[in-house]
């Protein structure tokens, strides 16, 4: 089934998809499956476990679909459903590589001992080497665009800490990338 | 009289003028000072050293303090809600030890927290927090709100109210609070005071003394999971007494007094007129109550 | 702050970030462009923040792999799967109830009794008579139900411990994880005792103490970053 583009066949769609539709929730999951798909790749590090959480996110989305009401895009309730299910499995999943890693901070993407990093590094590797918990504030904030209240709201940690964490996610980036 | 009283009250004078500024010395230098409402609500913030509070009676707050060059003392705020401290550093680096004092009104609604910095407050109201500083508040206030992770607490205080936790440190209550809700995790928490109404003390692996003579229509609740409840009483004392552990030792001092019920795990016991209410309950520490 | 500053001093973290983001407050932009425009170290420093910024939003989404169409499938069996008709809410066994299953049965009879004979709680002394038996079983459920709300504020609690830790200092961490450590010990035992004698009030009270531990442990995480 081709995906949906058109806004009023959009409101249509949905509203099927509200009423039990699997095949028009297949047209919303073939329109949206690729930017919930790069928001949990970047939050969550790894193509594996974001295409696990795609699953998730779109089960979610079944589940609570009568609760969409129109007020935002489908896109952006997606979105922040999305953003929660990956908050909720970096919750539960414990990782250590949730972590701040041990020892100081400013040891953390520090260059080699002999002044060579790799050239090589990208963004996406970079960002793939954050702690968690600098890792989701710099996505959301910086990539995804959420304000540091809204982040607080959704993380359960002060704007303040979240700021925090923002500038000292943009440090270590800057001495990965040799900025 | 009246040819000496005159140079006796300048001399007076001079002499508490020369203890003011030799105490003012020893605090430090002048850091801040400013006017404010009689209850304000104070925010304070260091990591490591030392913060002291007084409250007094002066429509001021006086900030003095040693603080190193490298560190950033801040003041924010207006007459009523204010903020203060040392700032942290973003990339939580050791912090070296500053050292501040604060003068404040008795009536201020405190908001304290520390990393490893000793805390020390009297005549001070509000919620004290630290991870692994020593407390110590004395003198009176209105609520008495004081949280440790490993430091020690030493709670002296006149309060209508207590709420008090440590972790590992140790806690130990007295002064004359009324309403008192203290605990640790691993640390002793040890009560001394004859005021309490309503007690509840807890510990899961530390053990618990209490010594004196609860008042009458007192109301204590004892709760420990490993650590020992120990119960110092004088022969005096008045209250029915309800011992139950579920695996650990009840050992009853007062053995001339016939309990009121007993079974193996657990005993009811009346003192005296029997005015007061105690339960302890263990799951396998001991529980002692003994006879001054 | 701003209109203090000169060439001698420097903008603050804070101040750097918001300015390389354009979230300065307006009538703090103005002197910090001042700033900028002597101090080579801080004009220096956003620049390079900028430059993070520039090459952030310039990043591509990742490409999704081939594999994310085939999802659909297993998210279809999925969903299918959940439109079986849910149990009905009274069918729905909570976990404190089905630790209390022995005494569930008493449930029905219990609240009769309790609510004709207007009993309080009561501690058994040595064998119980009926209607004391009634009352700790309404006493049991309560403090059962009690423990249990402690349990689920405590796992809510946990889980922001989990997101927070990388804020926590490493000293705050290692204390509070100690704690941690002792209550479920605590917890552990009395689980395992009440596993075998689960009509004992008394354990259940502990527990619920114990929880209450917990809780007030993980509450002090907030504090702590």
């Amino acid at each position: 089934m081709a995906p949906v583009n058109d806004v009023e066949v959009i409101d249509g769609v949905v509203r099927r998809a509200q009423q039990g539709d699997v095949e028009a929730f297949e047209s919303l999951y073939r329109t949206h499956a690729a930017a919930i798909f790069a928001l949990c790749r970047r939050m969550i590090g790894n193509d594996a476990e974001a295409l696990d959480l795609v699953q998730h996110v779109f089960v979610r989305a079944w589940e609570r679909l009568t609760t969409f009401r129109g007020q935002s895009s489908l896109a952006t309730w997606l979105h922040r459903l999305g953003v929660n299910v990956v908050l909720e499995q970096l919750r539960s999943s414990r990782r250590d590589a949730f972590r701040l890693v041990e020892g100081d901070d400013s040891t953390f993407g520090s260059r080699s001992p002999g002044g060579q990093i790799d050239a090589r590094i990208d963004l996406e590797a970079a960002l793939a080497q954050l702690p968690g918990g600098a890792r989701t504030v710099f996505v959301l904030h910086d990539i995804e665009g959420y304000s540091h209240d809204e982040i607080a709201q959704m993380t359960g940690i002060a704007p303040g800490t979240a700021r925090a964490q923002l500038w000292r996610a943009r440090r270590a980036l800057m001495r990965l990338l040799d900025l | 009289m009246r040819k000496l009283f005159l140079p006796a009250a300048v001399a007076l004078a001079c002499w508490a003028s020369t203890v003011a500024a030799q105490s003012a010395a020893a605090d430090g230098p002048l850091l801040r000072a400013r006017h404010v409402v009689p209850a304000p609500q104070v925010k304070v913030f260091t990591t490591a050293g030392s913060v002291r509070l007084v409250g007094w009676d002066a429509d001021s707050i006086v900030v003095r303090g040693r603080v190193p060059r490298s560190e950033q003392f801040y003041f924010a705020g207006n007459d009523s809600s204010m903020k203060l401290g040392i700032d942290e550093h973003v990339d939580n680096r050791a912090m070296p030890r500053c050292d501040l004092v604060i003068y404040l009104p008795r009536r201020s609604r405190v908001s304290l927290k520390t990393v490893t910095a000793d805390i020390a407050a009297r005549d001070v109201s509000g919620w004290f927090y630290t991870v692994s500083g020593a407390v110590r508040l004395t003198g009176s206030a209105t609520t008495i709100d004081v949280q440790s992770m490993s430091g020690n607490v030493d709670v002296d205080v006149t309060t209508p109210w207590v709420h008090a936790r440590t972790g590992d440190g140790n806690l130990l209550v007295r002064g004359e609070p009324q309403d008192v809700d203290a605990s640790t995790i691993g640390g002793t928490l040890s009560i001394a005071s004859p005021t309490i109404l309503r007690g509840q003390f807890g510990s899961v692996s530390g053990d618990v003394h209490y010594a004196g003579s609860p008042s009458a229509g007192a109301i204590f609740d004892f709760s420990n999971h490993s650590g020992a409840i120990d119960l110092l009483l004088p022969r005096s004392v008045s209250g029915v007494f309800t011992l139950s552990s579920i695996v650990g030792a009840i050992e009853n001092g007062f053995s001339n007094i016939r309990p009121i019920a007993s079974t193996p795990h657990s005993v009811r016991l009346s003192l005296g007129r029997g005015r007061a209410q105690v339960a302890a309950r263990t799951f396998k520490g001991a529980i002692r109550l003994r006879p001054q | 702050m701003i209109d203090m500053l000169d060439a001698r001093s420097h903008l603050t973290e804070e101040e750097r970030h918001a300015y390389a983001e354009g979230s300065l407050p307006p009538e703090q932009a103005p002197p910090a462009e001042a700033h900028l425009r002597a101090c080579a170290v801080c004009a220096s420093d956003v620049a390079r923040i900028r430059t993070l910024m520039t090459r952030v939003h310039g990043l591509p989404a990742p490409v999704p792999p081939a594999t994310l169409d085939a999802l659909w499938p297993s998210i279809r069996a999925r969903i299918e799967a959940s439109k079986v008709v849910p149990l009905p809410p009274v069918a729905l066994q909570t976990q404190a109830r089905r630790r209390v299953r022995h005494v569930g049965a008493w449930v029905a009879i219990a609240a009769a009794i309790v609510a004709a004979a207007g009993l309080g709680v009561h501690t058994n002394w040595g064998r119980a008579s009926p209607a004391v038996a009634v009352a700790d079983t309404a006493s049991l459920i309560a403090v059962a139900d009690s423990a249990h709300a402690y349990e689920e504020e405590a796992q809510m609690l946990l889980n922001q411990l989990e997101l927070r830790r990388s804020m926590l200092r490493p000293e705050a961490a290692a204390a509070i994880d100690h704690d941690l450590r002792v209550v479920d010990s605590a917890i552990a035992e009395l689980e395992e005792a009440i596993a075998r004698d689960p009509n004992n009030p008394a354990l259940r009270r502990l527990l619920a103490s114990s929880y209450r531990q917990k809780v007030d442990v993980l509450k002090r995480v907030g504090n702590a970053s």
